[in-house]
């Protein structure tokens, strides 16, 4: 366990050491102050523009930081080497892993929390007060960021960063989708696409976890769901880190 | 010897790597067995691409062996327990550029879970000994590549390592780095270390090791004591100080030489042991005459050119199925290990 937080550690650092990073960080913050300024803009419904917009970016740039980090900062250290030097060190290649996992999701949470602090002074600002349905829309979006970094993590455990960042990117893309595909698969005659469409609903559900708009709504939000929420996104959490540990460690490093 | 196992024991290794779209066969190491003793300094030589980078990849665990095993102190090499005990220092270090020296030291030194009194004094020492005070609170990034190598080389000893595993620790390095890495590997020796590792720079490997193996082509061909292999060596040529020949006869007899040490009438020169008889008679027969014939001392060089060019009509290690297992040409004979002391 130690050894597993000073790999994040030095994950975490390394990412924060990188420019990249603060130019992302700096476009969320810019689309964050725009919402302020379309709900403004647009008139008697502006606090919901703004509360749905600025959930959108925290959404947007937490799953573009994940997918960012997740396909990238394992990559490197196989890339640069550095890698060679680490685990002649007495860890075991899981460790590594979750060592990087855990980093990045350091990194991600760093970001989260600056972007949750700007957005709720932003709502604030305009309404005088804020309900907690919203935190509950950004948690479930946390555990999406914690998912999605899971299943970039497991695709650079084994192939290279362009393939990892699109795969993820489409899992992500499908995942959202979840309603849409039970619907079509439902109507679809054509048994290739049936079987495609099927195949597609083992992967993670992720509009479980896209709550913004229902929150925006003034919905609200059972503890159940959440529960369940968290749970299910877990189980595939634990499921990805396994399945990348265990090709991570069966991999020759040449 | 002892009781105890040797610190490090590899048999029959053997590692093929497939390469592109046909999956072409590429035999990097071939059925290598050695042991290293404790206390040893054990040099690991070869050409380019004979397999020293893979076999000690396969020691520490980064690729997996196609065929055979190695074990650390007696415990398979990727037993974390073996690691713990071990320091190792890549081919062409590349570190975590974003670190600062000390935080480049302290992190490893976390890893190790050496307590923090206790870091803060070892990794100032190696600071110290590998001559980067100065560059301390430095990022990697601003290093020169003489400057990596040294802080990869205190990071390879952060954990007090009864066994220091380096390839290429003398590459990029300058004179006085060079010697200062002899220095503090003959330091490990003296402290009950063992280390083993790959040099191209023979001359360093004939100051420092005890043993050294030659692998050619991913197999062993020399393995002994460095006194004791070019103790075989020695009688292949002999050094000839004469004087009294004409310019015309010197000229003659400087063509059946393979060196001139000294030119001009009192001249000296090296001569192969199979040229040797010629040589003299020439010499006496021309009136010349002959002051002193020393047998020489065959050098490291003189070894690892020999098992280069013997074993250079040998397929490549890149080599299709079909000619898998030529006969090996006559001079190479399986090495033996030279005694070690009685
Ligand atoms: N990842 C790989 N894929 C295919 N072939 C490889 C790979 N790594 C090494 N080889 C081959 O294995 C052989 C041995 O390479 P290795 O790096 O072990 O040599 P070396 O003795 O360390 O050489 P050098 O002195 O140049 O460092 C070479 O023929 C090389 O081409
Ligand atoms: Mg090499």
């Amino acid at each position: 366990m130690h050894k597993l937080l000073v790999i994040a550690q030095n994950t975490f650092r390394e990412a924060i050491r990188d420019k990249i990073l603060y130019s992302i960080f700096f476009f969320a913050f810019l689309l964050l102050l725009a919402s302020l300024a379309l709900g403004e803009l647009s008139l008697g419904h502006h606090i919901k523009v703004t509360k749905d917009l600025g959930l959108s970016a925290i959404s947007f740039f937490g799953i573009l930081i994940a997918i960012f980090t997740g396909v990238s900062l394992v990559h490197k250290e196989i890339d640069k080497r550095t890698l060679y030097t680490l685990l002649s060190k007495p860890i075991y290649r899981s460790q590594f892993v979750l060592g990087k996992y855990f980093g990045m999701l350091l990194t991600a949470l760093t970001q989260l929390a600056l972007l949750t602090a700007l957005f709720s002074l932003l709502v604030l600002y305009q309404q005088k007060y804020i309900e907690s349905a919203l935190f509950q829309a950004i948690l479930l979006y946390w555990m999406e960021i914690m998912l999605v970094t899971s299943i970039a993590l497991f695709f650079s455990s084994f192939t290279t960063p362009f393939f990892s960042g699109v795969f993820t990117f489409s899992i992500f893309v499908i995942g959202r989708l979840m309603p849409e595909i039970e619907i079509l698969l439902k109507r679809t005659t054509n048994p290739l696409i049936w079987l495609l469409l099927k195949i597609s609903t083992f992967l993670p559900n992720l509009d479980y976890l896209n709550i913004g708009q229902r929150v925006v709504h003034q919905e609200s939000i059972p503890f159940d769901y959440m529960l369940s929420s968290v749970t299910y996104t877990t189980l595939y959490i634990v499921l990805f880190l396994f399945f990348g540990s265990l090709l991570f460690s069966r991999r020759d490093f040449i | 010897m002892n009781a105890q196992p040797p610190i490090i024991e590899i048999q029959h290794l053997s590692k093929e790597f497939r390469i592109g779209f046909f999956r072409k066969r590429v035999r990097a190491v071939r059925d290598l067995s050695l042991t290293v003793h404790q206390g040893e300094i054990f040099g690991f030589l070869g050409p380019n691409g004979a397999g020293k980078t893979t076999t000690i990849k396969m020691l520490m665990g980064l690729i997996y062996p196609s065929q055979g095993q190695a074990k650390l102190f007696g415990i398979p090499s990727d037993d974390l327990r073996a690691k713990a005990r071990l320091g190792f220092l890549p081919e062409h270090p590349y570190f975590y550029d974003y670190l600062t020296g000390l935080e480049f030291l302290n992190f490893y030194a976390r890893l190790f879970g050496i307590s923090s009194s206790i870091r803060s004094v070892r990794v100032e020492r190696l600071i110290e000994q590998v001559g980067l005070s100065h560059a301390r609170k430095l990022p990697l990034r601003k290093y020169s590549k003489g400057m990596i190598q040294r802080i990869g080389i205190a990071q390879a000893l952060i954990n007090d390592p009864d066994l220091v595993i380096l390839d290429e620790p003398m590459s990029g390095l300058d004179p006085i780095g060079r010697k200062d890495v002899r220095d503090i590997i003959f330091r490990l020796r003296d402290s009950g270390k063992t280390v083993f590792f790959s040099s191209h720079i023979l001359q360093d490997v004939e100051m420092l090791c005890d043993r050294v193996a030659i692998l050619t082509k991913g197999q062993l061909r020399k393995l002994g004591t460095l006194h004791d292999l070019l103790a075989e060596l020695s009688g292949l040529k002999t050094e000839i100080t004469f004087s009294g020949l004409s310019t015309l006869d010197l000229e003659q007899l400087q063509r059946l030489a393979d060196r001139i040490v000294v030119p001009g009438p009192r001249a000296t020169l090296v001569f192969p042991n199979e040229r040797l008889d010629e040589a003299v008679r020439l010499l006496l027969q021309k009136g010349g005459k002959l002051e002193s014939m020393i047998p020489l001392k065959g050098t490291l060089e003189d070894l690892f050119v020999q098992q280069v060019h013997a074993t250079q009509d040998e397929p490549s290690p890149l080599q299709d199925e079909s000619s898998a297992s030529p006969p090996l040409p006559e001079n190479t004979q399986p090495p033996q290990e030279t005694s070690r002391d009685a």
